[in-house]
Formats: structure tokens, C-alpha cells, sequence
């Protein structure tokens, strides 16, 4: 008795076009079901790898599980050399900021603008660099390694004008050296009791009867950081 | 972090303004096709709802996003009422149902809203989103977003973030799942409906596995940004046309389902407003149902029935825009370019009569799908045309597309030498151009959109090499539609057995 799945009651180029679409889904689902394997080994192996390297007493920059599979060599060939979807940070905004260019400042800093004033926050304006030189410290387009040895080239942020989508709190542009070097940096974390509020982005502590404004800083440390930090705490950098 | 509530809140508003706006439409699409067609066909609420807000001088808060929604559900119950075909003996929805869809739904969603995953790019970061909340607080439609984004999703953002949304993604895997789920049905309903149920499930399974194993697809499903709502419109818009002409029903003298045809019409417009160059690829639909109204004898309230939520949407929102801004000026889509635009889909409406009265004066015939084939024909002499005349920026896009798509620097692997194999192998078996069948008008659908994009970014954007190219994520919309084309084809091969059976036992 025949059936549906005898090829000889078939004309060749249908059979041909049923084979191809039975040869493309088995290539579609090996390299799906290798990636599913591949993958967690990859990140397995390399969890383990981290983990000794911490008990040997050395520094391992932080890295998400997603930020991992990302990294591994069966995932980028499947996923095709796309932006990794990303979950880290527990707020949207900074893992944005992670994992985007530094055009996104702007918008950062608008959210969370608004966020901590709705929490009562005094914040009347915020002070942001002017100099595109100075935020990194080089020149537009200098190309960057960081600490996992990618590179990147900064790009000029116009902070002012992508906060202005999120809050009308004014953010101001002025001539000021921005980039804090780590001791610096430590030290102003230490005075200011930092929050983490988003991936590589610091707030500080809102000082009691403050005038409200707000200075953006910058460092390059084992990943990049913004700190914003009222006026009146500041002591690095030289806010005008 | 962005909350649940707030996620799941900003969806339900969608999907009731769809329950309410599909009513008429119910018998006639059964409670499968009604319910999963409520969230797309709401969130054209947001569009019209930046309308309200901007004529009102109001933000695009609650009050605009319910005035939209009331306008957008009260004019398509209207058009379902007056232009639909009365439903006859059909499958009724009842209220079990609705709890049924909210509980699924609503777990679904949530399951996407713990997991939290997302995708953005500059586009995501930079311009979608902060158009929203701008919309959101201030209500007031620019150039900028006129011309580089198209009212839909910063609109839809601006409604999420009313609703106290910090960043709007369930959204997306909830439509990802909804174009999957609405391929099966479709295919279910339409090409595959004769078969025997293994066979028929058989092929929907395999269908719906080679999107799900798709990178590109999974990567959509959670990219904030036009692809994945472009693509279930296009998707959407098509089948419906293809589901009122329900082929192999007596060809042209066959009554057109005049309820999928309004249907039709309204997720064109989804597909016109989710980017600006949705306007260009709207006659992808429209041609697909020029085909089918274009008849020796023109009945207008087919016409009506596909343009008529076109010409509503277009007013509500590109002529509030020109009331708002007059003549606005930019380097993408430029009131003026727009105007040139829409006095084409505009007069497109005249079309069947001009087609029928040509038909009568010409030597051979061009109603009917003869149409589709024709129009398909010269518009790819226009884009050759086009690209003659810019060749300089045509000959750039062309070897960008070629990198992006085939060598492999797009991020598709081989998926497009694959889906080119098959295209050209369903030539050869006579399916891309059988006459009144399931497969001529998705074969020339699938065709003219590559035409169209052809010609966009031919003669005005370049792009670059690189996943993040413009036309290497446009080209993404048409998988959902050929992976449908391949499965009617498997259809028809199988059905062709199926049928042969009886007699060889």
C-alpha cells in the first residue's frame, strides 16, 4: 500500500524541495542542539576557571552568566555576531548602559534624575563636562581595550540633549576635568557613600539641605563608572 | 527595574481595546483567530492615541491612551459592522474563552517578565524609548519622530510608561509568541485545512520548529525595536487577504470574505506606522488585495472594506501630523517625500476600477491575480529604473546587502542561501505562480517586498556591513510569510497525495 511519504509517487522536483526543506531544519536543529550543549560546558569550564583564579588571589573582573554564554565560541557562531539579550543589573537603564556606547549617558542620567526625585532627592540641575576630551581623558575616537582585552573607541556623548528626553531638570555643560583616577575615585566613594543604582553608575548620598546641583564624573576602572555626586561633597576634580 | 504589573497592565489595555475593536468580527474568526489577533489590533490604539493627545494639547497619558483606544475600537467595530460579510453558521466565542486567553496570556507574559531579557541597540536606547516618555509627558508629535520612527512604538512606549513601565519588553516575546501561534492557525485554516489532521499538524509543527530554531527570530523576539511588529503585521496583513480570497473556491466569480479584508486593511496599517518606511512596504498587502478586488466587476464595498482602515489610520495619523507640524522637514522621511507617498496610497483606492476598465480595452487580461503578477513585474522595472539612475548608492547597497545576507557578515549563517534554494525549487514545482492556489500570492508578496526594499535603500540608504544594518534586519520580516509560502507548498504536495490515495489502493 502507498502513502504520502512515498517519494516515487512524486515528481523529482518536489521530492528535491521536501529534501531541502528536511536538510535545512536537520542543519537548523544539530547546530541548536550543539549550541545547547556547547554552551553551558563553555561556561562551566570557565566558572571553574574564575573560581580557582579568585582562590589563587587574583583579581577576575565580575561577569554575568549571559555576558558568558555571550563569549563563547558556539554561541557567537549560532547567534550570528548579534547583541546578546541581557538580564544583569536588576534595572534596565544600566544594563543598557552596559552595554551600550556612551551616547547612553544622557538617558542614565535622566532616569535616574527623575527616580531619586520622586524619592524626595534634591536635585535642581545637573553639571556634565563640556569638553568631549575630557570625559575619557583622550580624544574622540581613541580606541579603548578593556579589561577582557575588547576594544572599543569612544564616541562623543551629548549628554545634555538625551538627559532632556527623560527630565526637565537643567543639565548644564561646562568646561571641568571629569575623569577621576581610581584612588581618586576610592577616596570619593568612601566620603560620598556611593549607591549602586545601575551597572558602572553611582549616585551618592543626597547631603541634608544641599543646593541640589549635581556633577558627573567619570573613571576608567575595571569597568567604566559614572559617579554623579552633589556639588557640596565634591572634592576631586575641580567642579566650577 | 522595570515592573511586572506595570508590563502586564500596559498589555492588557492592548488586548481589551482588541477584544472590543474585533467584536463584530468574532463569528467569523472563531476564538482562536479573535483572541490572538486582540493584542496587535489594540496596540494600534497607541498610534491614534498620540493624535488625541497632540489635539487635545494633552500628554500621551491614561485619558489620550483610553480616548485612542475608544476612537480606534468604535471605527473598526464600524467597519467590521457596515463592510464585513455577515457571519453565517460560524464558531462562537464564548466567555470561557476570554478567561481562557487572559490566564494564558497573562502567565506567558509573566513567564517573559521574570525572565527579563532584552536586546537594544542606539535606535532602542536613544530614540525609541526616550520618544515615548517625551510623548508621554510632554504629548507633542516632532519631525523627528514623524520622520525617523513612525508613531506606533514610541506611542506604544509612551502608554507603557503611563502605565509606570521603566522599559517596555515583555512586549515583544509576547508578539513573537502570538506570530507563531497565528502562522499555525492560519495555515490550519487556510492551505492545510483539506489535509488529513497528522499531516496537516505534521506540517504546522515543522513550521513553527524552523522559526523557533531561527536565531535571527529569537533575537527579534526580545530586540526592542520595529522588527518583530513589522513582521507579525506583515504576516497578519497577508494572510488575511489570503484567508477572504480562500483559493480553489471559484477563482474570481468566489464571494470575497469582506470580515478578513477590513481585517486586512487594519494590520496594514500596523505594518505602515511600526517605521517610517512602512509606508512603502504597505503595498505589500495592497497589492495582494488589489488582486483580489481588482475584478471585472468591482464591488465597492471590497474596496471599502480593505482601504478604508488604511485611509482612517492614515488621517488619524499622518494628516494630524501635517495639522501639527505642517510641512516638516528631515533627511529620512520628509513631509514632502510622505505627501508623495500618500497620494499614491491614496489614489491605489481607484485602482480596481482603473484595472477593470483597462481590462476591457486591452488585449489580454489583468484582473484578478493577473494583477499581483503585473504589478510585481513593474515595480521591479522601477526599482532596475531606480537603481540605473542612483547607481552609485545602489551599487554600495547592493554589495552591502550581498555581505550582510549571503557572505555571512549579516549574522544569517546560510539561512538565506537555504531559503533562496527553496524559493527557486518551489519554481520548479510550479507552486510560486499556480493559478488560483495558496502559494501565487505569497510567492509574489514575498517578491515584491524585496523589490520594495530594494528600492529604499537603493536609491536613499546605503547602509553598512554588519548585523545591525538596516536592510539585513528588514529582510527578517518576510521569514515569518515564507516559511508560511513553504508550508502550503508541503500542503499542496501532501494534499496532492493525499488525494491520489483512494485511487492507487
Amino acid at each position: 500500500m502507498r502513502s504520502i511519504t512515498d517519494w516515487r509517487s512524486r515528481p523529482t522536483a518536489e521530492n528535491l524541495l521536501l529534501l531541502a526543506v528536511a536538510v535545512c531544519l536537520a542543519i537548523a536543529a544539530v547546530r541548536a542542539v550543539f549550541v545547547l550543549v556547547a554552551v553551558p560546558t563553555a561556561v562551566y569550564a570557565d566558572s571553574q576557571a574564575i573560581a580557582a583564579a579568585q582562590a589563587a588571589g587574583s583579581t577576575v573582573p565580575t561577569q554575568t552568566v549571559l555576558t558568558r554564554i555571550g563569549e563563547s565560541a558556539a554561541w557567537q557562531s549560532w547567534w550570528g555576531g548579534r547583541v546578546v539579550p541581557f538580564r544583569d543589573g536588576g534595572d534596565y537603564i544600566g544594563v543598557m548602559w552596559h552595554s551600550q556606547p556612551t551616547r547612553t549617558v544622557g538617558a542614565v542620567i535622566g532616569v535616574l534624575i527623575e527616580r531619586d526625585r520622586a524619592k524626595g532627592v534634591k536635585i535642581d540641575r545637573v553639571v556634565v563636562p563640556m569638553d568631549e576630551e575630557a570625559l575619557f581623558g583622550q580624544p574622540p575616537g581613541a580606541l579603548f581595550t578593556r579589561p577582557d582585552g575588547t576594544t572599543f573607541r569612544s564616541q562623543w556623548a551629548h549628554i545634555d540633549r538625551y538627559a532632556r528626553s527623560f527630565t526637565d531638570v537643567p543639565v548644564e555643560r561646562r568646561a571641568y576635568a571629569p575623569f577621576l583616577d581610581s584612588a581618586k575615585a576610592a577616596a570619593l566613594a568612601a566620603k560620598t557613600h556611593l549607591t549602586l543604582r545601575a551597572h558602572d553608575f553611582f549616585m551618592a548620598d543626597p547631603v541634608p539641605g544641599s543646593s541640589g546641583t549635581w556633577v558627573l564624573y567619570s573613571r576608567q576602572g575595571a569597568s567604566r563608572e559614572y559617579l554623579l555626586v552633589p556639588q557640596e561633597l565634591m572634592t576631586a576634580g575641580g567642579a566650577s | 527595574m522595570s515592573g511586572i504589573p506595570s508590563e502586564l497592565a500596559g498589555l492588557a489595555f492592548f488586548v481589551v481595546t482588541g477584544w472590543v475593536a474585533l467584536w463584530p468580527a468574532r463569528r467569523t474568526m472563531g476564538p482562536v483567530a479573535y483572541h490572538l489577533a486582540a493584542l496587535p489590533t489594540g496596540l494600534l490604539a497607541a498610534a491614534v492615541a498620540s493624535s488625541v493627545g497632540a489635539l487635545t494639547n494633552r500628554p500621551l497619558d491614561l485619558v489620550s491612551a483610553a480616548g485612542g483606544a475608544i476612537v480606534l475600537a468604535v471605527v473598526v467595530q464600524l467597519l467590521l459592522r457596515y463592510l464585513g460579510t455577515p457571519a453565517v453558521g460560524m464558531k462562537e466565542v464564548r466567555p470561557v474563552s476570554f478567561a481562557l486567553a487572559a490566564a494564558s496570556g497573562g502567565v506567558l507574559a509573566s513567564v517573559f517578565g521574570v525572565l527579563r531579557l532584552t536586546v537594544t541597540n542606539n535606535d532602542s536606547v536613544m530614540s525609541y524609548w526616550p520618544l515615548g516618555v517625551e510623548l508621554a509627558r510632554k504629548g507633542v508629535l516632532t519631525p523627528g519622530l514623524i520622520a525617523t520612527r513612525s508613531v506606533l512604538i514610541p506611542s506604544m512606549n509612551a502608554i507603557y510608561y503611563s502605565f509606570g513601565s521603566e522599559w517596555a519588553y515583555v512586549v515583544y516575546p509576547m508578539l513573537a509568541a502570538t506570530l507563531l501561534a497565528w502562522l499555525a492557525m492560519t495555515l490550519l485554516a487556510g492551505p492545510l485545512s483539506s489535509l488529513k489532521p497528522h499531516t496537516a499538524w505534521t506540517i504546522v509543527g515543522v513550521a513553527v520548529a524552523a522559526l523557533v530554531l531561527e536565531p535571527s527570530f529569537l533575537f527579534h523576539s526580545v530586540f526592542v525595536h520595529s522588527h518583530m511588529i513589522s513582521a507579525i503585521y506583515l504576516l497578519m496583513s497577508l494572510t488575511c487577504v489570503w484567508l477572504a480570497a480562500r483559493p480553489a473556491h471559484g477563482g474570481e466569480t468566489a464571494e470575497v470574505d469582506r470580515t478578513y479584508l477590513v481585517l486586512a486593511g487594519v494590520f496594514a496599517t500596523g505594518l505602515m506606522l511600526a517605521r517610517p518606511d512602512g509606508l512603502a512596504y504597505l503595498f505589500v498587502p495592497s497589492a495582494a488585495a488589489m488582486a483580489l478586488i481588482a475584478r471585472p466587476k468591482v464591488e465597492l464595498k471590497a474596496v471599502a472594506a480593505y482601504f478604508a482602515p488604511v485611509y482612517f489610520m492614515l488621517v488619524a495619523t499622518y494628516g494630524v501630523a501635517y495639522l501639527e507640524l505642517g510641512m516638516w522637514l528631515s533627511g529620512k522621511l520628509s513631509g514632502k517625500r510622505t505627501l508623495a507617498v500618500l497620494l499614491v496610497v491614496l489614489a491605489s483606492a481607484a485602482g480596481p476600477w482603473v484595472v477593470a476598465w483597462l481590462d476591457k480595452r486591452l488585449p489580454f487580461r489583468i484582473t484578478g491575480e493577473r494583477f499581483q503578477s503585473i504589478f510585481v513585474a513593474a515595480t521591479a522595472a522601477l526599482m532596475v529604473a531606480a537603481l540605473l539612475i542612483k547607481h552609485t548608492n545602489a551599487r554600495e547597497a547592493l554589495a552591502n546587502a550581498w555581505l550582510n545576507i549571503f557572505a555571512g557578515h549579516g549574522g544569517y549563517n546560510y539561512l538565506w542561501w537555504g531559503v533562496l534554494a527553496l524559493l527557486l525549487l518551489s519554481l520548479l514545482t510550479h507552486d510560486a505562480l499556480r493559478r488560483d492556489s495558496w502559494t501565487r500570492s505569497p510567492f509574489l508578496s514575498i517578491v515584491l517586498f524585496y523589490v520594495i526594499a530594494l528600492v529604499v535603500h537603493g536609491i536613499s540608504h546605503a547602509g553598512r556591513v554588519g548585523a545591525g544594518d538596516s536592510l539585513n534586519r528588514v529582510v527578517f520580516h518576510t521569514l515569518p510569510v515564507i516559511v508560511w509560502y513553504l508550508a502550503a507548498v508541503a500542503g499542496r504536495i501532501f494534499g496532492d497525495q493525499e488525494k491520489a490515495l483512494p485511487a492507487v489502493q
